[in-house]
C-alpha cells in the first residue's frame, strides 16, 4: 500500500498545476500508460426522472488520489449524481467508467466504491460496531481484523465509547461519523461522501476535515465528496466541480474556480461574501482599454485595464459585467501596485465580523461588499480612500453570462 | 407511556366502566366454555340453569388428552393436524411473501401480478372448491394434510404479500442502498438488514396467517374425511354433531384447541413492537 500511495500522492501534486484542464486533460486520454490512472470516468450522464431532467450531459474525469468536491445550490442534482455513480439508480442515457471498465450496469455491490449517505442510512438493528464491521463482515473478514479496524476508526472519529450503541441512541452528529466511519474502515477505489460533516459543531467539524484531509494523503484514495461549505471545498478538494440545475457550471482546480469563474454563476455561488458583479461600460481609447463604472453620488469610476484581451476589446463601448471579489476592494494597498487603482467611496454600512469589516457601497447600481482591515474605524455615510486590486478581476458577458 | 395531561375524574371514571363493560362482553363467552367444560352433566341440563358447578369436574380432560380412547385418539390426531397445517401454511405464505413483497416493493416487480394475487382472495372460497376437488382428486392428495397446506398456502400468500409490502414501502431505501454500497447481495441485505427491521411485521403477519390456518373450516371439511387430515375445526365440528351428547366434552375440546393460537399470541407479542427503525436516517 505505502509505495503506491506515494505515486497517488505524487501524482495528484502534478495536477495542480495552473494550467490544467483541458490541455493536461487530453493528453493523459492520448498515453495509454496514464489510462489506469483514471479512477472515474463519467461520459454524457443524463437523468431524468419522468420529464425533470435532473442531470444534464455530465462528463468528467477523474485520476487516482483526486479529491473532488462537488458544489451547488441544494437540489442542483448533486446526490443523484453520487447515486449513479454508486448505481444506486439507473442513468436515463451515458456512460460511466471506473478504472477503465464500464460499470453503467454494474451492481452497486459489485463496484468496490464506499458511499456516505447524506440521510447516514445506518443500519438501526445493529451497534455502531457493527455498522462499522458491516462492510468488512459481507467479505468475510476475520473477526479479530474486523475488530481491530473498528477500534482504529472509531478511535479517528471519537466513537470508541459509543461502539456498543444502536443508532436510535445516538445523537444526529454522532450518527453521521458512524456513517463516516463505516465508509472509512475500508479500502475502497472511490469514495463517495454526501455532506459528512454537516451535522457536526465548529470544532469537531474542523478537526474532522482535518482528519479527512490527513487520511485522503496517508492512503491516497478517491473521493468525491459533496459539501455546502465554502472552507471544506476550498481546503480539501483537488478539483472542484459546480453544477446549477443539473449542469456543469465549472470543473476545475480550487484556485481556478475560485479566481477565473466561468461564469456569473460559479462568481456568486463560490466564496463567502461572494464576488460582486458590477455593471461597466468598456471603452477603448488610444489602445488603451478603459473599464467606466457609473456612480450615482459623483464622477464614474475609471481605470485602465493593461491586461486586456481581444476579446474584452471586442466589447468597446458595451457594457459588461465586472467581477471582484471582496478582498479585492481594500483600505489596504494592493500588492501589485500596477494592477491597482485607488479611489474615494462612500461608505452606505458596514458589518463587523471581528476579523474583518465589511463595508458596503454603491458602484455601478448594485451594493457592491469591501473588505477592509479588522480594526478600520470607518462608520456608515464616511467617505474612505479604497484601493481596487485588479490582478484578479474577472470580465463576463452580460447577455451569455460567461466569462469573457 | 405516562401521560402528562391529568384527565377529569368523572372522565377516567366513565373511561374505566367502558373498559370494563368492554372486558365482560369479550371474556364471558369465554368463562362459560370454561364453567361449562368443568361442569357435570346434570348441572348443565338443569333448569334453571346451574351457572357455578356444584362440584368440579376433570373428566373430560382427562378422556381428551387420553391417546387411547375414541374421542382422545380423534382429539389429538385433529390437533396435531391443524398444528402441522397451520404451521407448514403460515410458513410458507411467510417465506413467498416476504420475497414476493420485496420483489414488488423495490425490484419493480408488475403491480398487475399484484392486483392478481390480490383479485384471488376477493372471490368467495365456494367458487374454488369443485375445481380444487377434482385436481387433487386427480393428484390422489385427497384426504392428506397436504391438500390442505396448499390450499391454506394460498389463500395466506396474497395476503402475507400485502402485509409485507405496506411494511417494507414505509422503510428508507437508503438502508438496503447502505447494504449494497458494502457489497452486500440481495439475499444477505435481506437477511442481515431488512428481515430484522421488520420483525415486528413478520411476527404480526406470522401471528395473523397460523390464526386463519387454525380456524379454517370449509376447506378442510371438504378435503378431509378421516383422522389422516381433519384438522380442529372439523373435528369440533363431528363431536357437536350427535356424537356426543355432553356439551361439557364439545366446551373442553373448545377450550383445548383454543390453547395453541393463544400460545403463539403471547409468543409473537414479543415481536410486536414498534420503533425499530429509529435512528437510522436523518430526521
Ligand atoms: N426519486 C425522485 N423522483 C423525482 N425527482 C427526484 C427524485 N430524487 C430526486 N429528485 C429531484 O432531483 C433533484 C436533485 O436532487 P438531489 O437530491 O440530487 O439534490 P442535491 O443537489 O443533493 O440537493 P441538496 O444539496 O439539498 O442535498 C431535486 O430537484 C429533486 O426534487
Ligand atoms: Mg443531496
Amino acid at each position: 500500500m505505502s509505495d503506491s500511495s506515494s505515486s497517488f500522492i505524487s501524482n495528484q501534486v502534478s495536477d495542480i498545476s495552473p494550467v490544467q484542464s483541458s490541455t493536461t486533460q487530453s493528453q493523459r486520454r492520448g498515453s495509454s500508460a496514464d489510462q489506469d490512472d483514471v479512477i472515474l470516468s463519467i461520459r454524457s450522464l443524463c437523468k431524468s426522472y419522468f420529464d425533470a431532467e435532473i442531470l444534464q450531459d455530465i462528463n468528467l474525469e477523474i485520476n487516482s488520489g483526486d479529491f473532488l468536491v462537488l458544489v451547488g445550490p441544494s437540489g442542483c442534482g448533486k446526490s443523484t449524481l453520487l447515486s449513479c455513480i454508486g448505481g444506486l439508480t439507473d442513468v436515463t442515457s451515458g456512460e460511466i467508467f471506473c478504472r477503465g471498465k464500464n460499470i453503467t450496469q454494474l451492481d452497486p455491490a459489485k463496484r468496490d466504491i464506499a458511499m456516505v449517505f447524506q440521510s447516514y442510512a445506518l443500519f438501526p438493528n445493529m451497534t455502531v460496531a457493527q455498522n462499522i464491521g458491516f462492510g468488512l463482515e459481507v467479505r468475510k473478514v476475520p473477526a479479530a481484523e474486523r475488530k481491530q479496524k473498528i477500534q482504529q476508526v472509531a478511535e479517528i472519529l471519537h466513537l470508541q465509547p459509543l461502539l456498543d450503541r444502536t443508532p436510535a441512541q445516538l445523537s444526529g452528529g454522532q450518527r453521521q461519523r458512524v456513517a463516516m466511519g463505516r465508509a472509512l474502515v475500508r479500502d475502497p477505489t472511490l469514495f463517495l461522501f454526501d455532506e459528512p460533516l454537516s451535522n457536526l459543531d465548529a470544532k469537531l467539524r474542523l478537526s474532522m476535515r482535518t482528519e479527512i484531509k490527513h487520511l485522503h494523503q496517508r492512503l491516497g484514495g478517491t473521493m468525491v465528496y459533496v459539501t455546502h461549505d465554502q472552507v471544506e471545498a476550498m481546503t480539501l478538494a483537488s478539483k472542484i466541480m459546480v453544477l446549477n440545475q443539473g449542469r456543469i457550471q465549472q470543473f476545475g482546480s480550487p484556485e481556478e474556480v475560485y479566481k477565473r469563474p466561468a461564469n456569473t454563476f460559479v462568481a456568486e455561488f463560490m466564496g463567502s461574501p461572494a464576488m460582486n458583479l458590477i455593471r461597466a461600460k468598456v471603452i477603448v481609447e488610444a489602445g488603451a482599454v478603459k473599464i467606466q463604472i457609473h456612480r450615482e453620488d459623483r464622477a464614474p469610476l475609471v481605470f485602465i485595464e493593461q491586461a486586456a484581451t481581444d476579446a474584452l476589446r471586442a466589447f468597446n463601448n458595451q457594457s459588461v459585467i465586472i467581477g471582484l471579489r471582496p478582498e479585492s476592494i481594500s483600505d489596504v494597498a494592493a500588492r501589485d501596485p500596477q494592477r491597482s487603482h485607488s479611489a474615494e467611496c462612500r461608505i452606505e454600512y458596514i458589518e463587523g465580523i471581528g476579523s474583518d469589516v465589511y463595508a458596503t457601497l454603491k458602484l455601478g447600481g448594485s451594493d457592491v461588499i469591501s473588505r477592509l482591515h479588522g480594526d478600520s474605524n470607518v462608520s456608515a455615510g464616511d467617505r474612505q480612500q479604497l484601493h481596487f486590486d485588479l490582478s484578479n478581476i474577472s470580465y463576463f458577458d452580460p447577455s451569455s453570462q460567461l466569462r469573457i | 407511556m405516562h401521560s402528562t395531561i391529568k384527565r377529569p375524574r368523572h372522565l377516567s371514571c366513565l373511561l374505566y366502566a367502558s373498559l370494563t363493560l368492554l372486558a365482560f362482553f369479550v371474556l364471558a363467552p369465554v368463562l362459560w366454555l370454561l364453567l361449562m367444560s368443568l361442569s357435570s352433566p346434570t348441572d348443565l341440563t338443569k333448569v334453571p340453569l346451574q351457572w357455578i358447578p356444584s362440584q368440579w369436574d376433570f373428566s373430560r380432560y382427562a378422556l381428551l388428552l387420553d391417546w387411547q380412547n375414541g374421542s382422545g385418539k380423534r382429539f389429538l390426531a385433529a390437533m396435531l393436524n391443524s398444528l402441522i397445517i397451520a404451521t407448514s401454511a403460515s410458513f410458507i405464505a411467510l417465506v413467498a411473501g416476504v420475497l414476493a413483497a420485496y420483489a414488488f416493493s423495490r425490484r419493480n416487480a408488475s403491480m398487475l401480478l399484484m392486483f392478481a394475487f390480490l383479485a384471488t382472495i376477493m372471490m368467495p372460497p365456494i367458487t374454488y372448491i369443485l375445481p380444487l376437488y377434482s385436481a387433487f382428486s386427480e393428484l390422489g392428495i385427497l384426504n392428506t394434510k397436504v391438500s390442505l397446506i396448499i390450499c391454506y398456502s394460498a389463500m395466506l400468500i396474497p395476503f402475507a404479500i400485502w402485509l409485507m409490502k405496506t411494511n417494507i414501502d414505509v422503510l428508507p431505501e437508503e438502508i438496503e442502498h447502505a447494504a449494497m454500497i458494502e457489497g452486500a447481495g440481495t439475499i444477505y441485505t435481506l437477511r442481515k438488514v431488512v428481515l430484522p427491521i421488520i420483525l415486528p411485521a413478520i411476527g404480526a403477519t406470522a401471528m395473523l396467517s397460523f390464526l386463519t390456518a387454525w380456524d379454517e373450516f370449509f376447506y378442510a371439511l371438504i378435503f378431509s374425511s378421516d383422522l389422516s387430515a381433519k384438522t380442529i375445526p372439523v373435528a369440533i365440528a363431528d363431536f357437536s354433531a350427535g356424537r356426543v351428547t355432553d356439551f361439557g366434552v364439545i366446551a373442553s375440546v373448545g377450550v383445548l384447541a383454543s390453547v395453541p393460537p393463544v400460545l403463539i399470541a403471547l409468543f409473537f407479542q414479543r415481536f410486536i413492537v414498534s420503533g425499530l427503525v429509529g435512528g437510522s436516517v436523518k430526521g
